[in-house]
């Protein structure tokens, strides 16, 4: 959700274009020395889910 | 039977609306759906609609966008038609609905976009940074990271 609720009204919430060092920082740790493990998700595979344009043609994934 | 629908094309707001009917919780959910269509309709986003039994029960949008010069895929807005939440379902792998959307975008679109456009993250803002719905999705993507900056918190996985 990118949006908010701010004094009644809808506000775009933005990504911080410019981190500050010490999150900079935290940031490129984590993709340097996280390993994801997407195994958890492999039960999609087994769902057979069709993914469709508008058109309903099949899109490949 | 149960399918994702992607849509890219302008989207009639009434019409979109209409496909979740009586879906709606509260005003705020309606119009922050509008404010999507809006953004949309200004090729700003992508719609996947998930339909079970020729219905339409949620949605997910996506964009890009970028975090200090980092890309990102960013999930904009996920939405369940609200007789559905809450509820598990057999034929998504005993998920719910959000669930299953989310798992969708990391398992499925993202790596497919990024055999096409490298991009480095799955980036979240969850709803009104409320600090339940920040633990539960922290707890639903394992290995993703939690960046608080300027009072807003974000949720990243890296792909």
């Amino acid at each position: 959700m990118a949006f908010k609720w701010e004094n009644g009204k809808i506000k775009r919430v933005e990504l911080p274009k410019k981190l500050p060092k010490k999150l900079a920082k935290k940031l490129e740790k984590y993709w340097e020395e996280t390993e994801v493990d997407f195994s958890y998700l492999d039960y999609i595979d087994e769902l057979d889910i069709k993914v469709v344009d508008e058109t309903g043609k099949t899109i490949k994934f | 039977m149960k399918q994702v629908k992607q849509l890219n094309s302008k989207i009639i707001i009434p019409d979109f609306l209409n496909l979740f009917k009586d879906g709606f919780k509260t005003t705020r959910e309606k119009e922050l759906l509008v404010s999507f269509i809006k953004e949309h309709n200004k090729n700003k986003n992508t719609f996947y609609v998930l339909e079970m039994e020729n219905k339409s029960v949620g949605m997910v949008s996506l964009k890009f966008d970028n975090i200090n010069t980092n890309p990102t895929l960013d999930i904009d807005y996920i939405f369940v038609h609200k007789n559905y939440r809450t509820k598990e379902f057999e034929i998504l792998g005993d998920k719910k609905i959000s669930q299953f959307l989310l798992d969708f975008v990391i398992k499925n679109i993202a790596p497919k976009i990024k055999s096409l456009v490298n991009f480095r993250y799955i980036s979240l803002y969850p709803d009104k940074q409320n600090k339940k719905l920040i633990k539960y999705y922290l707890n639903l993507i394992p290995n993703s990271l939690l960046l608080d900056y300027k009072k807003e918190s974000w949720i990243l996985l890296k792909i």
